[in-house]
């Protein structure tokens, strides 16, 4: 296996200087990446949940993502939020069957939310408002978002890409290159 | 909330309100309101992070979530009832052991103490809870003894998981509003960017000391006299034993540069005790005692399990 391989290469001063790596938290690496994987299963969606939709398509689905995206980077998020808004529209749909006049409104309060678990300040409800040019009311944005949770069950720590993306680039003694456009890939 | 039953007022429990079930009229549980915002931000952060966090452990001793109701004005957290906190319990002791005697629930049927093998006892369960958050990405951020639940069983209970956070790695800066000032480690005192587990750890180093001696160890009432509590007992930290310290945004020159006076901060502790207390309050956070090795620490002579009472129920 590969973390043998690696394990049997490390000089020990490549072990103390992971150790003294607090930002790695390298001593609970392992058991972290093994319940991050175990909650990257638990939290996928239903991968073809779109032939459940009636009025959807995937079509409508890039489109309210290029939206995201723009919103995300309106309100200067981070990008683990994006990924996290990703996967709460995915389970979401996966459970419920939206109509296309809803579906913005999901992505509202997706982005809404994950903002609001992942960062330090958050946008607040009437800025997602502005940002869906009141096509939906404080009121239905904050219904919605207890209904997703509720929808969500509360599972909101959805590991993402990103923190795999940091572990592989540091086992690959962070190649700029490889790591930016993996990023873009992203 | 129709399946719930609320105790009187005065019966209210270390976590909210005391409340019955009533489909199981046996079983009591805590109720812990979380208010909806109606203009502002809706279900409030805290309580998602509370609630989606303890979801994911299951631990002996971090507290268990039960279920979630929402109501029309908010939302409720069910969860696992305990009588008292830390704090309460060291109050409840006799003035002869060092407390004040307060009155305790009547829940507790005898009078468990906080003799020495008592506090390993609650040691090994608060470091063996820490643990378990820790390897699943978990900071607490905010360990104090009111935080700490204790069941009439004396099996202590990580509880108020409002300001814990999912940390990703590797980390990033992350909100300084954390961690009550009294058991806040000197990296966050100092304007650190970036903190880790390590400040998790300087708490239960807090926690320690003030089960031994049943005072907070630097109760400081502002920042500054915090950080100042600090250096006067642990001497001002430098260069030299941390490296990097004086690069910290608040970190200035001008600082009184106090020496270590007492080389033993809790008398009568063990050495082994002193010791482990001495790691966790180590001013550098990159080598800082970990939960893991505190676990490991020959404090717990036998191993933290056999302490904390998951290998030899008492």
């Amino acid at each position: 296996r590969a973390k043998d391989i690696v394990e049997s290469e490390q000089t020990p001063e490549d072990i103390e200087e992971e150790l003294l790596d607090t930002t790695m938290v390298a001593e609970y690496n392992d058991e972290i990446f093994l319940h991050l994987r175990k909650k990257e299963i638990e939290m996928l969606p239903v991968p073809d949940y779109m032939a459940r939709q009636s009025e959807l398509q995937w079509s409508m689905r890039s489109v309210l993502m290029d939206w995201l995206v723009q919103v995300h980077q309106r309100f200067n998020l981070l990008p683990e939020t994006l990924f996290l808004t990703v996967n709460y529209i995915d389970r979401f749909l996966s459970y419920k069957v939206v109509s296309m006049g809803k579906l913005q409104l999901v992505g509202a309060t997706a982005i809404f939310i994950a903002a609001k678990f992942e960062e330090i300040t958050a946008p607040s409800v009437q800025e997602i408002v502005y940002m869906v040019d009141s096509g939906y009311s404080v009121d239905e944005i904050l219904k919605a978002e207890r209904f997703m949770l509720t929808i969500l069950d509360f599972d909101l720590g959805w590991p993402g890409p990103m923190s795999f993306l940091r572990r592989i680039s540091k086992a690959d003694e962070y190649d700029l290159e490889t790591r930016t456009v993996a990023k873009y890939f992203l | 909330m129709e399946n719930y039953q609320r105790f009187e007022k005065s019966a209210e429990g270390a976590y909210g309100y005391k409340a019955r079930e009533l489909k199981y009229p046996n079983r009591i549980v805590a109720l812990k309101k979380a208010r909806f915002n109606r203009e502002g931000d809706g279900v409030p952060a805290t309580a998602m992070r509370e609630i989606s966090l303890l979801k994911e452990m299951k631990h002996p001793n971090i507290v268990k979530l039960l279920n979630i109701v929402q109501a029309r004005h908010n939302l409720y957290l069910v969860m696992e009832f305990l009588d008292m906190d830390l704090k309460k319990y060291i109050d409840s002791l006799p003035v002869s052991e060092g407390g004040r005697a307060r009155p305790i629930p009547n829940g507790f049927r005898t009078r468990l103490g906080l003799d020495e093998a008592m506090v390993k006892k609650f040691m090994a369960q608060l470091l063996e809870g820490v643990h378990y958050c820790h390897s699943h990405r978990i900071l607490h951020r905010d360990l104090r003894p009111q935080s700490l639940l204790i069941d009439r069983d004396g099996t202590l209970k990580l509880a108020d998981f409002g300001l814990a956070q999912a940390i990703r790695i590797p980390l990033r800066g992350y909100s300084h509003q954390i961690v009550a000032l009294w058991y806040r480690s000197p990296e966050i005192l100092l304007g650190g960017p970036q903190y880790s587990t390590s400040v998790d750890m300087w708490s239960v180093g807090a926690i320690f000391a003030e089960m031994c001696t049943r005072q907070p160890l630097f109760p400081g009432d502002s920042e500054i006299d915090e950080i100042f509590q600090i250096f006067r007992l642990l001497g001002t930290p430098d260069e030299e034993n941390w490296p990097g310290v004086t690069a910290y945004p608040d970190y200035k020159a001008t600082f009184p540069k106090w020496k270590r006076v007492r080389t033993i901060l809790v008398p009568g502790l063990e050495s082994a005790g002193c010791e482990l207390l001495d790691a966790l309050l180590e001013y550098d956070p990159a080598t800082r005692l970990s939960a893991k090795q505190a676990c490991l620490h020959h404090y717990f002579r036998n191993g933290s399990s056999y302490y904390s009472g998951r290998i030899h129920p008492r």
